[in-house]
Order: C-alpha cells, then structure tokens, then sequence
C-alpha cells in the first residue's frame, strides 16, 4: 500500500524535496533502488513524477522491454561478444552486455544515469553479431530515451548535450543547421573545448563546408505543426 | 533513364556539399535522373532518435510521405539518412498503432503515409541498379590503377539491408575495380569512424579514426573513399586532429564515391566540390590527370 | 443393433479440468443421440477408468465408446484394448482430443468448454456410424535395410547381424566409419579413435550376415513396415570388388592427383584411392573427374600394374534391387563450415582452422603426421579455441552442438600433449554433462589451459601494438572479469556445429521421416520412443537425429537394433484394418489411384478394366480416395457417412443444457 499512499501525499503537496523527505520512510516495497531514483524528481514536472513512480513499481527490465528496440533484452545470455566488439567499450563503465546485466538487475538508477549508453557511435557490428538478436545497439538508444524521459541528469558525457543542440536545431530550422548546432553544443557544454577545434572549423569554414546562416526550409512550419499534434495524439493515447 | 527521388541529407547544405554535388554531377552520364524531394526535413537521425524515438519517426514519415506523392523510389546518398528512413520505415510497417498516430500527425499538413515507399541508398542503386559494368563501359581514362581504400562505415551495410554482406562488404570493392582503380585490401573498412560522437567525445572518435587511417595507409592506399557524410569529414576534416593528437603525419586524400565515380568519368573536379575536400586531393587528380596525358601522348 | 453409445470425459488432473468444465460437457454428451451413459473420470487412461468403461459395456450392453481425453496417439491403442477385453469391437471406439487440441492451447474457461462440447458431439455423431473391423497380421521380412556406415551404422548393423538375421549395410562413400574415422582420440577417456573403431568395421567387412554396399545409394524405397522393397545405386567403381586382393600398388602408380576428403583438403590423393589406410572395404575406387584415362583418354597404369586385373573401365552404375522388413537409417551429420562468419577469418586467414581439420592434423595418420604446425611450418606457441561456432547462434544453428566443449578440452590436452604452446579456451557456458565429462574438464583446467568466458568478436591480424605484430588476434569481451581484451595467439580453432547432412531433405522425403526445426530427423517421441519415427519400421540412430557424442551414438543404434530384432521376432506384425475398397461397379479403370498409392496395394485388372486393392499392402492413408474422380474407392473407417456425421456433430447448435 505504500504507492498508493505515497501518490496522495505527492498529489496534495508541491514541495518536491519535501515530498521525497517524506515518501522515502514509507515506501518499503519500492526498494533502495527507487529511492535513488526519488533524488531526482526535484525539476520533474508531476506526470512525470506518477510516470516514474509507476515504473518504479514495474521492474526495470520490463519497462526496457517496452521500449521499442529492447524488446528482446530477455533473450541474452551473456556470451559478450556485443562488448568484445564494441569499438566504444573502454570508454564505457557498463559496456552492453554489462549494462544488460544491470537491468535484468533492476540496477534503474546505476543504469539511467550511467553516461556509458552515451558512447555508443551507432555502429551496429554488435547488433549484427549477437547470437540471440538482442540488438544492443538499439537498447543503447533505448536507455537513452529513458533516461532523458525520466529526467536523469547524466554526468561524464557531453553526448546528451550534442543531441540536444541537434534536435533544438531541427525544431527550429527543419534541418539541421550545423553551425548552429555546434556553436550550441560548445556554448551549453564548455566553451573553451572549442578552441581546440579552431583549426577544423576554420577548414570548414575556408572550404565552404560550414555556412554561418540557417537556410530557410519550406516544410519548416509544417514539421512543427506535425510534431505538436504528435505529441498531443501520443499523450492522449 | 531511371528516376529516383532525391533525399540529399541536412549535411549536403555544409559539411557534405562535395557528397551532393558530385552525386548530381554523376547522374546524369549514368543514365539516373536525381529529382530532389521538395520540402523535404530533417530524417530524424540517431541524435533525435536517442532523446525520442518516436517522434524520430515522426521525422521520417514526413519525408517518406512526401516521397510516396512522387511514385519514386526514395534515394539518399548520405548513409546516416539511409539507416534511419529504412528503420523509420521498417518501424511504421510493423507497427501499425504507430503508423495511425503518425498519420493523424501527418493529416495537420494534408499529408498521409502509407508505407509504399522503397528507401534506398545511393551506392546500392549504382551497384545493383546501374551495375559495376554499366559504369566501366562509360568509363574512359578511368582512375589507372589509384590504390583506393574502400571504406564503409558501419551503416551502409548495418544492421542488414540485403544487399551487401555487413561483416565483409564487396560493393565499394566492385564500384571502385569498376573505375579502373585498385580496391587495396582494408580489413577495416567496415569499423566505425566514431560518427557524430566527433563532437561529444573527441578522443573516442580520433582513436577510432587513427586506426582507418593506418590500416589504409599501411596496405598501400593513395586514398580513401567513402559514401558516408559523417565518415568523409571525420576522416578528412579531422586528420589533423589525428595527427596532432598522436604526434602521425597522415596526408590521405578521402574522396566521396560519388566523387571518385566524376573524376573517372572525366567530369572536373570543381563540379564535383572536389576543392571543399579538405586533405588535398591533389595527389590523386595527379594521378589520374598523369594518366590521362600517357593515354593522350600513347594515341 | 441400435448404437448405444458410452461417453467418458476426463480431467487427465487438472491437465483437462484445470481449463475445461468436464461436469458441464459430461451433462451435455448425456443428451446427445444415442448416448446412454456419460461420466466424467480424473484419470481415464488408470486401471480405475478403464474397469469403468469395461463395466458399463458388459452392464449397460454399450456397443460404442466415445473417450475424450488426449491425443489418440497417446492412449488410443489403450482404451481399444479395454474395449475390446469388454468384448466390443475396438473399432466402435472414437477418440475426442480435449487437451492438445482443447485445453493446452485455450485459456477461456468457457470457450475451451465449448469447443470440448463441439469436439465430443462430433466424436458421438461419428462412432454412430462406425463399423467393427478386423485387423490382421502379416509376415515380417526379416532382412534389415542400415542406411549410413558410420559409427551408428556399424553398431546397429553388428547388433541385428550377430543375432543371425540378414543386414544390407548401405554406404555412399567408398569405406565405412563416418566422422569417427577422421577423429584422433576420444574424449573423455582418450582412447584412439581408429582404434576402437576399426576392429568393428573389419567385423562388418566379414560378417557372414552382413552385406556391405559402399559407394551405393538408396535411391527408392516402397512399401510399409515387415515388407519395404529398396532400390540401391552402387556407383561404379571401375575396380572389381570380387578380384581386387587390395594391394595397393595401383594407388602408388597412378600419376594424378585430388584433393583428398578424408582429409579435408589438408592432403592429397590419387584418382584411384582408398580413403585412409584401414578403409573397409579396401577394394579402391577411380575418381572420373581426375582420372587421367577419363579425362585424356590414355594412361590406364593402375590397370597395367594390378597383377589382379581388377581395373574395369567399363563398368557402370549397377542397380540392386532388395527386399526388407526394417530400415535403420544412420547418416550422420556434417561439420558446419564457418567460411560465411566472417569476422573469425576462416579461409581468409592462415592458421585459422576447423575442429575437424584440427582432428586429422593431430592424427598420427593424417597430413602431418600428427605435427602440429603452422602454414610456415613452426610450431605454435600459443592456441585459442574458440565454442560454439555456429551453434547457440540464431544466425546460425539455435541449438547447442552438444560435443563441442567437449572435443575443444580434448584439443587443448592434445595440444599440451604435442606441444609446449600455451592454450585458450573461449566459451559462452562449458558443458561437460556425461560420465566422466566433468572430471575430464578438472583435468584440462589442472593441465593449465586457460578458460576465458567470452564469445570471442573476431580474429584479426591487423595488429595494434607491436606484440600482436604477425600474430592472430583473437578479440573478445573476458565476461567473468569484465574486461575487453585482445589475445595474440598463433593458431586459432573454431569448434565447429554439428549440422544436418546436406541431403537430408531428400533422405528424408526417401524413407517419410519428419524433421523437427532443426533440420534432424525427428523422433517419434522425445522421451519415450527416441529412435522411431513417425513412420512405422523406420528408424533414426546416431548424429543424423540431432548432435550427440559417440557414447550416445552408439546407445541409440544399439536401441534402434532392439526395436529391429523386436518386431523380426515377433514375426508377424498388425495392420491397420481401415483399408481401401474399390467399388468395381463405379470404377472407370482410369488408375490415378495406382499413381498415387504411397505402399504399390493398387494393381490393374485389365480384363475388367477396374482396380483392385490388396488388403496386406494398403496403409489406409487415403490418398486413393482423394484422387479418384468417380467416388469408386472408400476408406473403411473413414466413410463419407462417418466424415459427415462427423462435421455435423462438431456444428450442430448445442442442445438445451439439460438441468
Ligand atoms: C571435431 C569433432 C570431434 C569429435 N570428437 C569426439 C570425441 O572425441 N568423442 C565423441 O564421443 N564424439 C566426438 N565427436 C562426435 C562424433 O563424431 C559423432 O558422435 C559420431 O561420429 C556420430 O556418428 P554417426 O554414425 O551418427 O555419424 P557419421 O559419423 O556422420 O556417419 C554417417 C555416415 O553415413 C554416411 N551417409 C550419409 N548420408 C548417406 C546416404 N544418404 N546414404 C548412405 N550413406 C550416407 C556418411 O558417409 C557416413 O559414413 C566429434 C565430432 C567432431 C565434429
Ligand atoms: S551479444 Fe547478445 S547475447 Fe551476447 S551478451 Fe551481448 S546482447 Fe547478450
Ligand atoms: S552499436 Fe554501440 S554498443 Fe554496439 S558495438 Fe557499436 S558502439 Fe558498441
């Protein structure tokens, strides 16, 4: 019963920090695990705290599971050669079939705001070598949208931040407008870093491969228009 | 003349305008008629896909759906683009709940999807469309002889499309003999360049790239060449940060396909952005030019 | 005599009660047409159930029983039994299959009911109109057919041989012993396999009750269990089996050379060869493709120099046809070829071979004398071997090979045995379940070969750090310690699958044997008849039924044997009394069902233009009935009446449920 106790208490007060004072003595049945997981729901606005307390109640390998592309996660059987392959792995603390483990360990916090998903560079050779078809690849991104929709604040990769100045680029623009997707990245992330790149961007710049202005794109407005009502017959659904 | 609908790829606007030009430029001596999809957006790549994979999709549909007016064939030479229409495809094929909600998206701009469109890559439609043999017929001087190093990238043949093997690919291998170059053997040619994580991970990345560069280098390349928009500029635009970072002197020309494809039809290399390549590709246009003269000197 | 039919429903546990309201189709089969009594029982299939139905036949006068219960071919042949120890026909009984087809694979209670409903009112509307039958008995041909001379082969055909009774040995290459003869030493006890193998293929080569037939295919097969008739393909071998004394000189004098296949390629031979030393028979055979004489047209010194005048270039395929009473078929499997798995190098990269080429490299008879040496003839000093090849793969094979992480501990105690070379050992998960198995791993462990859990990702030679210069490197994730690592190693072993023979799918349509998802044959049970098939009087022993050691092996063709010497016994076996009838005056002659009778019962009567069927030759599959286009011929036990009875009892409208 401590769920539903805890859904009404979070539902009759708006002190975030003050509510995971008080959830955190009753919940018994969520585990360590989901008190972790409470640290975080300082900035969350409230469907996303019931979001997270409804997963918290679903094990973590389950609510993977119903992610597109970690449907098979069940199927692994540890043999590693996602990991041995990855060109990534050393740059990762819970390489795939780590991180695999990790959730059919229901390890949600370790896991979520792990930046070792953050590293994958998409190259698909585990996907393709996996004896059970699990695609780790697929999985990676997955962790990644949970972790982004559950708000975990991820420290050790800048990746997140380049994706976001990526999708804020699109919105804006339609398409990506590179220069301004990168100037973003820098300016949000660490700003002096970007010197180091000076030599590259000014190659770019000289050879024409990087035009300081967005262009208009006719589809623009309509892409935004599109996406609105996508998110709006997501949530309704 | 086959047709195609042309979906060139956000890069094709900056980093990969030598990718987009050249493209254009080899169409028409080989018979492809590119028709640019108007309008078309961003395909909702793995960036977007990573924060929502969903609305990624939705991303996809509104291209697919504009490429489905058309009756074409979608082609797009950029690989990133290619992984994600195919997936985004794939996806709304399977998933019918999804495909519905997309398409109530879609009907705010009068447009609808409904899963006829056939998203392919440039390479696969000059090797299985055009043919390896098709171009060496129209190929004249040809490359001689260049010692190219055929680099795939990962997802032109991954996760699996069919039409090339994703752990040996043979298709830049054919492309390239086609154009009387030398494919040299690169057993790395289909490991990864570190993609986008360029920007986020630097060192990640460099040691990936550091590794292409010696293994072509070490089997004898004069140059590399690749389809891949992200893979080209990692390689050519980086190879500084490679040499600076591991104290190595690589100078290695990396040319897009469609690029090397040009120049062995004789088409010049500013048509062909040649000159927005950032190692030089000087070395190579010698070689082939000094070709061209021993084949005119010969006659 | 009016039908007075008895229903039994059972609750096989909850197995059937667990989904389906027996009480409810109980009361609902005791208001069906003619049914004079219904019950419901746990278990029909005891001693308990079936008094019940014995009592109420010989009680209520019953002259018709309806069981639903499992699948006939469970418990059909039990309750006719009971049936007819109560004096009834067993033929008067029907079958309702309410768990397979009703209660394992329906989770409505009130839907599974229903169709258990529908599935006993059809069974009732059917035994209405059954009809008693007799069975009858046939002699058994006490010859057996063994297809496949390895070593299940040779076990199954020494075990029906020694107890007197004739054995055709059939083998498509020119000597017996299979896969065992390529093996060096046997795990777990490491006796040589030539060894123990060879004593019992000179026992076949000899045996006064064996008739071996080496080179030769079955190409045909007819007729049914006690009575097949067999078509054997000896493919000519231009050597005369009955002059050649097997001296060898042709096969030192012959001047071309092949590619030898018994070993792997590794080696040569001549175009007129033996495969290996012990082969049995030792009579050789020419290769046409590379024989000199066949492809030039001169040369003929294997025919100058044999002082038995045994050469025959003018032989020809011959065509033995034999008659039978049982077939064993036993053949085999192949090794899987790991060429399409790229990233592990094979036939790309020197020093990465198979398990098998592994085997003959390590046989003191082989190419190498059992030297251990790589392309550039030094030894190596270090080996990895890698599981799992193409097993455990859904890419691949699904299943787990069985005898792979066994044959792997068994190279690497070979390799420490020829050589002082460091030793790998690459798994996913080490099976070692059989007698002994275990104990053999502790002892490979305590020779020092080093255990590394990790599906390996891929061998490479392009080298990253000065020490893996020249090297292979195998790369792989070390699971247990949770590292990602890169071993320079000289010799790389892919422990290859087991895999179905190429062939078998048409071995398999050539004896009607199924295969399971697999590819193997499939048995006719699992657990409790594992070297039947579906089809009665053939037989699966050995690999060709799915990966298993030779222990295993030679116990399953010691059992298929058994089955074999069971029914020559007994002499005589059963058949099914539902046979096909021809009515003569409807028959128009036109013979399509000749055509297409699976068992040759169907003969022409060409004075009154009709066909006929024979009774001790017809299966009762049907086939007949379904081709014949004027409705002449019918099927006893599977009339139009009973069919159609049948499917009007399963859609009839459920009756009122009786209070
Ligand atoms: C590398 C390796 C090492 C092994 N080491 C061991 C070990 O140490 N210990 C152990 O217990 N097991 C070992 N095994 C397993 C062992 O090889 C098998 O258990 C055994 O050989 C199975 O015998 P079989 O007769 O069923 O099949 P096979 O040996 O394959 O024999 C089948 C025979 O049938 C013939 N045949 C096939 N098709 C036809 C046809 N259509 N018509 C006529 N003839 C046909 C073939 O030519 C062959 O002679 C090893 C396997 C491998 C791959
Ligand atoms: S490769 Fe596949 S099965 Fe193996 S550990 Fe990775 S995800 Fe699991
Ligand atoms: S796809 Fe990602 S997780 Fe898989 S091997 Fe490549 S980088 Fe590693």
């Amino acid at each position: 019963m401590g769920w539903v106790w805890a859904r009404l208490k979070l539902r009759t007060t708006c002190d975030w920090k003050g509510v995971w004072g008080r959830v955190k003595p009753r919940t018994p049945c969520w585990s360590g695990e989901n008190h972790e997981l409470m640290r975080h729901y300082g900035s969350l606005p409230l469907g996303q705290v019931y979001a997270n307390i409804w997963f918290a109640v679903k094990s973590f390998v389950d609510e993977v599971a119903a992610v597109p592309g970690g449907e098979h996660i069940r199927n692994c059987i540890q043999c590693g050669v996602c990991t041995g392959t990855c060109p990534a792995a050393s740059e990762m603390e819970y390489p795939p079939r780590k991180i695999i483990a990790l959730i059919r360990a229901g390890m949600r916090h370790e896991v979520l705001s792990s930046p070792s998903m953050w590293h994958c560079v998409s190259c698909y050779l585990c996907t393709v070598r996996c004896p059970r078809d699990i695609k780790p690849t697929e999985i990676a991104h997955a962790l990644e949208c949970l972790a982004i929709r559950q708000g975990f604040r991820v420290q050790g990769t800048r990746t997140p931040a380049m994706y976001r100045s990526f999708v804020d680029s699109v919105q804006r623009n339609g398409r990506v407008h590179e220069f301004g997707m990168m100037l973003k990245f820098y300016l949000t992330t660490n700003p002096l870093a970007a010197l180091k790149i000076t030599k590259v961007g000014l190659q770019l710049l000289l050879h024409k491969r990087m035009p300081l202005l967005p262009k208009k794109v006719k589809g623009r407005e309509d892409l935004s228009r599109i996406i609105q009502r996508f998110r709006a017959v997501r949530s309704s659904a | 003349m086959k047709s195609y609908s042309y979906y060139p790829g956000c890069s094709s606007e900056a980093t990969a305008t030598g990718l987009d030009l050249s493209a254009k430029a080899i169409a028409k001596p080989l018979d492809m008629e590119l028709i640019e999809l108007e309008g078309w957006t961003c395909c909702g790549s793995t960036p977007y896909s990573s924060l929502d994979r969903l609305e990624a999709v939705v991303l996809a549909a509104r291209n697919l759906a504009l490429a489905e007016k058309t009756g074409l064939d979608l082609v797009t030479p950029c690989s990133s683009c290619f992984i994600t229409l195919y997936g985004a495809n794939l996806q709304l094929k399977e998933n019918p709940q999804l495909m519905r909600q997309v398409g109530e998206a879609l009907a705010v701009a009068n447009l609808e999807y409904r899963g006829n469109v056939r998203v392919r890559h440039l390479t696969e439609a000059l090797v299985i469309d055009v043919t390896p043999e098709e171009i060496a017929s129209k190929i004249q001087d040809g490359l001689n002889g260049l010692k190219v190093a055929p680099y795939y990238g990962c997802q032109l043949v991954r996760p699996d499309y069919g039409f090339d093997d994703p752990e040996s690919p043979q298709s830049l291998d054919s492309l390239v003999t086609s154009l009387g170059g030398e494919a040299v053997p690169y057993p790395l040619k289909n490991r990864c360049c570190g993609g986008s994580l360029i920007i986020s991970e630097e060192s990640l990345a460099l040691g990936l790239i550091r590794k292409l560069l010696d293994n072509a280098t070490e089997n004898g390349a004069q140059c590399i060449t690749t389809p891949c928009p992200l893979c080209q500029i990692n390689l050519d635009a980086y190879q500084s940060r490679v040499n600076s970072k591991f104290k190595t002197s690589f100078n290695l020309p990396v040319l897009f396909v469609t690029q090397l494809i040009g120049l062995a039809l004789g088409i010049d290399g500013k048509s062909l952005g040649l000159d927005k390549n950032i190692v030089s590709p000087g070395p190579v246009l010698e070689h082939v030019s000094r070709v061209k003269q021993e084949v005119k000197s010969g006659a | 005599m009016e039908p007075r039919i008895g229903v039994y429903v059972c609750h096989c546990g909850s197995n059937i009660a667990g989904t389906v309201d027996t009480a409810e189709v109980t009361r609902f089969a005791q208001g069906l047409d003619g049914v004079v009594v219904a019950r419901d029982y746990k278990f029909m299939c005891s001693d308990p159930g079936q008094e019940l139905i014995k009592n109420d036949i010989r009680d209520l006068d019953l002259n018709r029983v309806v069981v639903a219960s499992c699948s006939p071919t469970m418990h059909e042949p039990t309750f006719r039994r009971a049936c007819q120890e109560a004096g009834m026909n067993p033929y008067l009984f029907e079958m309702a299959n309410i768990r397979e087809h009703v209660s394992w694979v329906t989770e409505d209670r009130e839907q599974a009911t229903e169709k258990a409903k529908s599935l006993v009112g059809a069974a009732a509307a059917r035994v209405y109109y059954h009809q008693p039958l007799e069975t009858r008995e046939v002699a058994v041909n006490p010859n057996t057919l063994v297809v496949g001379g390895g070593i299940a082969g040779i076990q199954a055909a020494l075990k029906v041989a020694d107890s007197g009774q004739k054995v055709y040995l059939v083998e498509k290459d020119p000597s017996i012993g299979g896969h065992m003869a390529q093996l060096d030493k046997t795990f777990p006890t490491l006796d040589c396999s030539a060894c123990i193998l060879t004593p019992k293929m000179t026992l076949v080569g000899s045996h006064p009750y064996i008739e071996l037939m080496t080179y030769s295919e079955v190409v045909e097969v007819a007729g049914f269990v006690g009575n097949f008739k067999a078509k054997i393909r000896k493919k000519a071998r231009y050597v005369d089996e009955d002059k050649c004394t097997g001296c060898g000189v042709c096969q030192t004098k012959c001047p071309w050379k092949a590619d030898s296949e018994f070993e792997l390629g590794l080696s040569q031979r001549k175009a007129i060869y033996t495969p290996f030393a012990q082969a049995v028979p030792n009579t050789p055979v020419i290769d046409k493709e590379h024989c000199a004489y066949f492809l030039k047209g001169t040369c003929r010194a294997c025919e100058k120099f044999c002082e038995a005048g045994a050469i025959d270039f003018e032989q020809a395929d011959q065509f033995v046809e034999i008659e039978i009473g049982n077939i064993i078929v036993t053949t085999g499997y192949a090794s899987f070829d790991p060429t399409p798995i790229a990233q592990y190098g094979y036939g790309r990269l020197d020093n990465v071979i198979s398990g098998l080429e592994f085997e003959r490299i390590c046989n003191s008879a082989g190419p190498t004398e059992g030297e251990i040496f790589l392309k550039d003839g030094s030894h190596p000093e270090s080996v990895a071997i890698i599981h799992c090849v193409g097993s455990r793969d859904e890419k691949y094979h699904e299943y787990c090979s069985r005898v792979c992480c066994m044959y792997s501990m068994k190279f690497a105690h070979l390799i420490k045995e020829h050589t002082d070379a460091q030793v790998y050992e690459l798994y996913i998960d080490v099976r070692s379940f059989g007698k002994g198995y275990e104990e053999f791993y502790n002892r490979v462990l305590s020779e020092g070969t080093v255990f590394i859990r990790g599906r390996p990702a891929e061998v490479t030679d392009v080298a990253e750090t000065p020490e893996e210069k020249g090297k292979l490197i195998v790369q792989f994730e070390d699971t247990l310690a949770g590292l990602q690592r890169r071993l320079p190693v000289d010799m790389v072993v892919l422990s290859c699958a087991l895999e179905p023979q190429p062939d078998t799918d048409v071995v398999a349509r050539l004896f009607n044997i199924s295969r399971s998802a697999d590819g193997f044959f499939l048995e006719r049970h699992p657990k409790l008849d594992p070297v039947a098939t579906m089809s009665d009087g053939i037989f699966v022993a050995g690999c060709c039924q799915g990966p298993k050691d030779i222990p295993d092996t030679v116990a399953q063709a010691s059992a298929a044997a058994a089955e074999v010497l069971a029914v020559i016994s007994k002499g005589t076996i059963e058949i099914e009394a539902a046979t096909a009838v021809v009515d003569e005056r409807i028959c128009s002659g036109c013979q399509f069902c000749k055509m297409v009778c699976p068992a040759s019962a169907i003969s022409f009567d060409e004075e009154k233009v009709v066909c006929r069927v024979n009774e001790a030759l017809c299966k009762g599959c049907g086939a007949c009935v379904g081709v014949c286009p004027s409705d002449a011929i019918s099927l006893s036990h599977f009339t139009n009446e009973q069919i159609v009875a049948q499917m009007e009892g399963m859609l009839a409208e459920p009756v009122g449920k009786p209070t």
